[in-house]
């Protein structure tokens, strides 16, 4: 069985490969960064993350129950590299709706949206000093001048 | 649980791995699932933030929300927090 791998650095089809990483130049020299012949980089993700979708309700209703769910919007955050292009930032949302993510039927509406890495990574390191008021250190650091 | 009155925020951190299948399935042996927490939010007020629907998706008009609205506008709004929602994927 052939497994194709790091798919999703191809969503970005206009940034070469090498702009992410300079070691990624060596990984795609033996053989990650391939796709099917029969499928493009949206439809891989898209396989991808309808194993993803399908976890997430699941988890969720065993949490709230399947009652629940059924009337609670879902809103999806998936985060992008933070120098991707608009174009690879569609391929993304492309890929989520092929999944079937925001595609529950009934009153509810799901949606999605895109939120930079880094930017992702900062609210998640905020979110408690922010809730619970404990005022977690941040450490800024600036670089040298001179 | 009323609907116009709660929402369920899931964080999605992702790579891919392809099996070759159709559709494909998460390689169970290669991949982990890493829990993370799955926020229950009230819709006190109007959402601020712009976000896309799933019919007509446009990369063009991606929400661009700054981290500072996001914590001022989402997080007041958390009256419940879990911690088995497995979204996020890594290699082992």
């Amino acid at each position: 069985m052939m497994s194709y791998s790091w798919t999703k650095l191809l969503l970005d089809r206009g940034t070469p490969l090498t702009s992410y990483d300079a070691a990624l130049e060596g990984a795609a020299s033996i053989g990650m960064f391939r796709l099917p012949e029969d499928k493009d980089a949206v439809q891989v993700a898209s396989d991808f993350l309808s194993g993803v979708y399908e976890h997430i309700l699941t988890t969720i209703a065993k949490q709230i129950t399947e009652e629940a769910l059924r009337v609670t919007p879902l809103e999806f955050w998936f985060t992008v590299p933070a120098i991707w292009s608009d174009e690879a930032k569609h391929s993304t949302l492309e890929a989520a709706r092929r999944a079937g993510f925001g595609s529950r039927r009934g009153n509810i509406q799901d949606t999605i949206c895109l939120i930079p890495e880094p930017e992702a990574a900062a609210i998640a390191a905020l979110r408690r000093s922010v809730n619970d008021g404990l005022g977690l250190p941040v450490k800024v650091k600036y670089p040298r001048s001179g | 649980m009323a609907h116009d009155r709660h929402k369920i925020i899931v964080g999605v951190d992702y790579g891919t791995t392809f099996t070759g299948r159709l559709p494909s399935k998460m390689l169970k042996k290669s991949t982990k699932l890493v829990k993370v927490p799955v926020m229950l939010a009230r819709e006190e007020r109007p959402s601020t933030t712009s976000s896309l629907s799933s019919p007509g998706l446009d990369a063009r008009d991606t929400p661009k929300p700054s981290s500072k609205h996001l914590l001022e506008s989402r997080t007041p709004r958390i009256i419940m927090e879990n911690t088995a929602g497995a979204i996020r994927l890594s290699r082992e």
